[in-house]
C-alpha cells in the first residue's frame, strides 16, 4: 500500500471516529432532552379549566 | 439539576472555535508544512497523531482525577465528568492506535511491532473499553461505577509507562520532539502547534457534550424514578406502582 493511500485512509479514519461519535452523542442527547421534557410535562400539577391558576402571593 | 452552566453555554462558541482551528491545521498540514524528505507523504500523519495522544493522555488524566473524587466524595458530578473524560480518551486512543499503524506500515513496512509503546498503548486501549463497559454497566448497577474509577485510576498508571517507554526500554516508536529526537523543522512545529491547539477544543467541546448528555440522562433517570414511585392521582393512592 503506497504512502499516499495510508495517509488519506489515516485521515479518513480521523473523520470517521469523530464524526461517529458527534453524531452518536448528538442523537443520544436530543432522544434524553425530549423525554425529560415529557416527563417533566407530565410531572407538572395538571390544571383544569375549573381551577384557575394560582394568583401572586403579595398584591400591593 | 440540567441548568446549564457557563462552561457548558460556551459550547456553540467553543465548537465554531475548535471548527475555525481545525480548518486551519488542516490548511498548513497541507499547504505550508513541507513533505519530509525520507517518510514523504506519510510523516504527514504525524499531525494527527500526536495531538490525538495528547487529547488520550489529558482525558485519561482528567477522568482518573474525576474518578479518584467520585471515590472520595461519592459526588455525581466527578461522576459523570469522569463517565465523559473516559469516553473522549477511548476515542482519541482508538485515533492514536488507528493512525499509529497506518504510519508503520508506510515508515516500516509492518503494520505493528510488539514494542513497549505500542503494546502499553493498547494495554491503555483495553483499560478504556472496559471503563467504557462498566460505566454503561453502572446506568443498571450504580455500585458498578466505583470499579470503573479504580480503573480509571489504573489508566492513569500507565501514562507515564507509554511516555518513557521509548527512552527506558529503547523500542522501535520514533521520538521526535524534546531532548534525543529526531527534530522538526520551524514550519513542523508551527503545523503541529496549531494542531495540538485545534485537537483541544475538539476535545473540550467533545467532552462538554458527553458530559451534558451524563447529567441529562441522570436526571431522567432519577424522574422515572420518582414517576414509578408516585401513585397517579386517579388510582386514588393505593401505593400500587404503574406500569413503566
Amino acid at each position: 500500500m503506497s504512502a499516499e493511500v495510508l495517509t488519506v485512509a489515516a485521515y479518513a479514519a480521523l473523520w470517521l471516529v469523530l464524526t461517529a461519535y458527534v453524531v452518536g452523542i448528538a442523537r443520544r442527547l436530543s432522544r434524553l432532552e425530549a423525554d425529560l421534557r415529557a416527563l417533566k410535562a407530565s410531572q407538572e400539577p395538571s390544571r383544569t379549566p375549573s381551577s384557575p391558576p394560582p394568583a401572586p402571593a403579595t398584591r400591593r | 439539576m440540567t441548568k446549564r452552566n457557563a462552561l457548558e453555554r460556551s459550547v456553540p462558541g467553543l465548537a465554531a472555535a475548535a471548527g475555525v482551528a481545525v480548518v486551519a491545521a488542516i490548511g498548513l498540514v497541507w499547504g505550508y508544512a513541507p513533505v519530509e524528505a525520507v517518510l514523504g507523504l506519510s510523516q504527514k500523519i504525524f499531525y494527527i497523531h500526536v495531538p490525538s495522544a495528547w487529547v488520550m493522555y489529558a482525558a485519561t488524566g482528567l477522568c482518573a482525577v474525576a474518578g479518584t473524587v467520585f471515590l472520595a466524595t461519592n459526588g455525581e458530578r466527578a461522576e459523570a465528568l469522569a463517565a465523559a473524560a473516559g469516553s473522549v480518551a477511548l476515542r482519541f486512543c482508538a485515533v492514536v492506535l488507528i493512525t499509529g499503524p497506518m504510519w508503520a506500515r508506510a515508515a516500516w513496512n509492518a503494520w505493528w511491532r510488539w514494542e513497549p509503546r505500542l503494546t502499553s498503548v493498547l494495554v491503555l486501549g483495553f483499560l478504556l473499553v472496559g471503563h467504557a463497559v462498566l460505566r454503561r454497566a453502572a446506568e443498571r448497577t450504580p455500585p458498578l461505577s466505583r470499579f470503573a474509577a479504580a480503573l480509571a485510576i489504573l489508566a492513569l498508571i500507565d501514562l507515564p509507562i507509554i511516555h518513557l517507554a521509548v527512552r527506558k526500554w529503547r523500542g522501535h516508536h520514533p521520538t521526535v520532539l524534546g531532548a534525543g529526537g529526531g527534530g522538526v523543522t520551524t514550519e513542523m512545529a508551527v503545523t503541529l502547534g496549531v494542531a495540538l491547539v485545534a485537537f483541544t477544543v475538539l476535545a473540550l467541546v467533545l467532552l462538554l457534550l458527553r458530559y451534558r448528555l451524563e447529567i441529562v440522562r441522570r436526571e431522567v433517570a432519577r424522574r422515572l424514578v420518582a414517576a414509578a414511585a408516585t401513585p397517579p392521582p386517579e388510582s386514588g393512592g393505593t401505593g400500587c406502582p404503574p406500569r413503566s
